[in-house]
């Protein structure tokens, strides 16, 4: 998306270009943050995030130093989930003083093999998910990723909750076969 | 595979992953869109007012200047930070005289004027065939008769200026008839002083070999715990027939006071110091024929007399088959050093007498003499003697060897 793009979508109202940034970006923002986030804060401090990355994308585009606004999105928030799971992760969990007992025995969190290992795990797990089909994929992403209940899902996917739960159970089924066929068992 | 649950793969995914599950993931809901929204332009709002404020500090602080000032430096400060210059500078020079001139020990002495005087000499020149002439000017007064061979001996007149000699350290209030009284005078000192000196060590002169009588000598060396080293010997007295004593104590009360009392004009022979241990020893110990003499060395008895007196004629100690008198043993020591002497700054009752050594400065002191009752007195004490400034001693030595009248040789 182009500030060129951008001027055909507002009509010259700073708040319909706000508007007009959010739905394009929101979900594509949301998502690198929630990525980010997902094992340290809760969905307010999400939205908080969301938030300060759209308050400096309408600074940008207003001073007209944005090009390609979705590439600066994509950066704003990456860099500023960073900082948010830095804030929050420093709150105590994760920090051991230098006096403790176990220091020595901690071992450096860049573990090459366990990298290599998730990543592969990550991509068949996002092509079996997509190989569930429309909407089983999007259900169980829902459910299980963003931990969303039955009846949140069932608004976005205009079906019941019951519904939800059905296709969401044999989906889950579908999804375990087919894992433990490529040797993931969990 | 130590995931809780197996969705969590999915957290830190790389860019092309967060496209596949951006297609999975539904828009925001709308009091999602709603409360993000108003949320982002709160912010979006707070940062802008956070920019004006900066941008309204940072214009406060800027001044804007234009056209130049002509700045006119008053043109007095040149002249005045000069004279101060001079004036600082002129001080510290009179400051680093003033501390010179107090360190300096000499006292502060009046130049004399420039006058010649021209004096005759006789003087015996000595030569050989293979010498070439030797000038040895001789003391006022003195004709020096040497004896050789072979000899040839000629008269010669020489000009002695005095500017030639004059020791110009300081200024000097020098006046010939003055400096005259005060050279003869010391040189008397220095004269009698050798004469005292001679009556201890020149051992072979006025004696008579006809007259003799022997001591023995036991001596033991080494101290107490040590093995002794033991000597016999035997020692030889002869009568001392110089006319000029009488008794042994005229002997000792001469050595006293033309040598001890030269070099410490308040000594007395009270036998509190070593000088009276050694007169004790040298003139005041009578021994008879026969007697046997024991030392140690380590218990310091070990006294031979230099002179004793028996049946009423005096005897000196003239031979012994062992061990160095003291007398050689000084006489050796000083062998090869010159002990000198000079006068200067000579008023009617006040000079200073230069004594040095020509072998180093380390012993050469300035003392004041002063006329007491028409009597010359040397202030031999450290609190108005002090040592002879380098510079003096070298000065000194210089004329010694180019054999200046002025110092008187010991």
């Amino acid at each position: 998306m182009s500030v060129e793009n951008m001027n055909n979508y507002w009509q010259g109202s700073s708040d319909d270009m706000y508007r007009t940034l959010l739905k394009e970006l929101g979900r594509y923002v949301y998502v690198i943050v929630f990525n980010k986030l997902r094992s340290c804060g809760t969905n307010e401090d999400i939205e908080e995030c969301v938030s300060d990355i759209f308050a400096n994308l309408f600074i940008a585009v207003e001073d007209g130093y944005a090009k390609d606004i979705k590439k600066l999105a994509g950066t704003i928030a990456k860099r500023r989930a960073i900082d948010y799971f830095r804030k929050l992760s420093a709150s105590g969990k994760n920090t051991v003083s230098v006096d403790d007992e176990s220091l020595p025995e901690l071992k450096d969190c860049f573990d090459v093999e366990n990298i290599s290992e998730n990543k592969e795990v990550r991509n068949i797990l996002l092509r079996e998910i997509n190989s569930l089909g429309e909407p089983d994929s999007t259900i169980i992403l829902q459910k299980f990723y963003y931990n969303k209940s039955s009846s949140e899902i069932a608004k976005t996917v205009r079906m019941t909750a019951s519904s939800v739960r059905s296709r969401c159970t044999r989906a889950m089924e579908r999804l375990r076969i087919s894992l433990s066929a490529m040797g993931i068992t969990r | 595979m130590n995931k809780n649950n197996i969705f969590d793969f999915l957290e830190n995914s790389e860019d092309g992953e967060l496209e596949m599950i951006n297609r999975l993931t539904p828009d925001l809901n709308d009091d999602q869109f709603e409360r993000i929204l108003e949320m982002s332009k709160r912010k979006r709002n707070a940062m802008r007012d956070t920019e004006r404020k900066n941008i309204k500090i940072n214009s406060n602080d800027e001044e804007i200047v234009s056209g130049v000032e002509v700045y006119k430096r008053p043109k007095w400060i040149k002249p005045v930070t000069m004279a101060a210059s001079f004036v600082l500078l002129g001080c510290g020079i009179a400051f680093g005289i003033h501390l010179m001139r107090n360190l300096n020990p000499t006292p502060p002495v009046i130049e004399q004027g420039v006058s010649t005087t021209s004096e005759t000499t006789t003087t015996a020149v000595t030569t050989d065939e293979a010498v070439s002439t030797i000038l040895v000017p001789a003391d006022k007064n003195q004709t020096t008769i040497v004896t050789g061979m072979p000899v040839e001996v000629t008269t010669t007149t020489v000009a002695v200026t005095e500017d030639a000699t004059k020791i110009d350290v300081g200024t000097s209030i020098d006046e010939p008839d003055y400096k005259a009284e005060c050279e003869a005078w010391i040189r008397n000192k220095v004269r009698k002083r050798d004469e005292a000196l001679e009556v201890l060590y020149s051992i072979t002169d006025h004696v008579d070999l006809n007259d003799t009588f022997t001591i023995d000598v036991h001596n033991e060396s080494g101290g107490p715990g040590d093995i002794p080293v033991i000597s016999d010997y035997t020692i030889t007295y002869a009568r001392y027939t110089n006319p000029q004593f009488s008794s042994l104590d005229e002997i000792r009360d001469f050595y006293i006071e033309n040598y001890l009392r030269f070099l410490s004009p308040d000594w007395e022979y009270d036998g509190s110091d070593m000088d009276s241990h050694y007169v004790k020893r040298y003139f005041d110990t009578r021994i008879q024929p026969g007697e046997k003499i024991e030392i140690n060395s380590w218990n310091k008895y070990d006294i031979i007399p230099v002179y004793t007196e028996y049946n009423g004629k005096i005897y000196t100690l003239y031979a012994k088959e062992s061990a160095m008198t003291d007398a050689e043993y000084w006489a050796e020591k000083q062998h090869g050093i010159m002990w000198c002497c000079a006068v200067d700054n000579c008023t009617e009752d006040y000079f200073e007498l230069y004594e040095f050594y020509s072998n180093s400065n380390e012993s050469s002191w300035v003392i004041p003499c002063v006329k007491i009752d028409g009597e010359w007195r040397m202030q031999r004490d450290e609190e108005h003697m002090w040592q002879m400034p380098e510079d003096l001693w070298q000065e000194l030595c210089e004329k010694l060897n180019n054999g200046s009248s002025d110092i008187i040789i010991n």
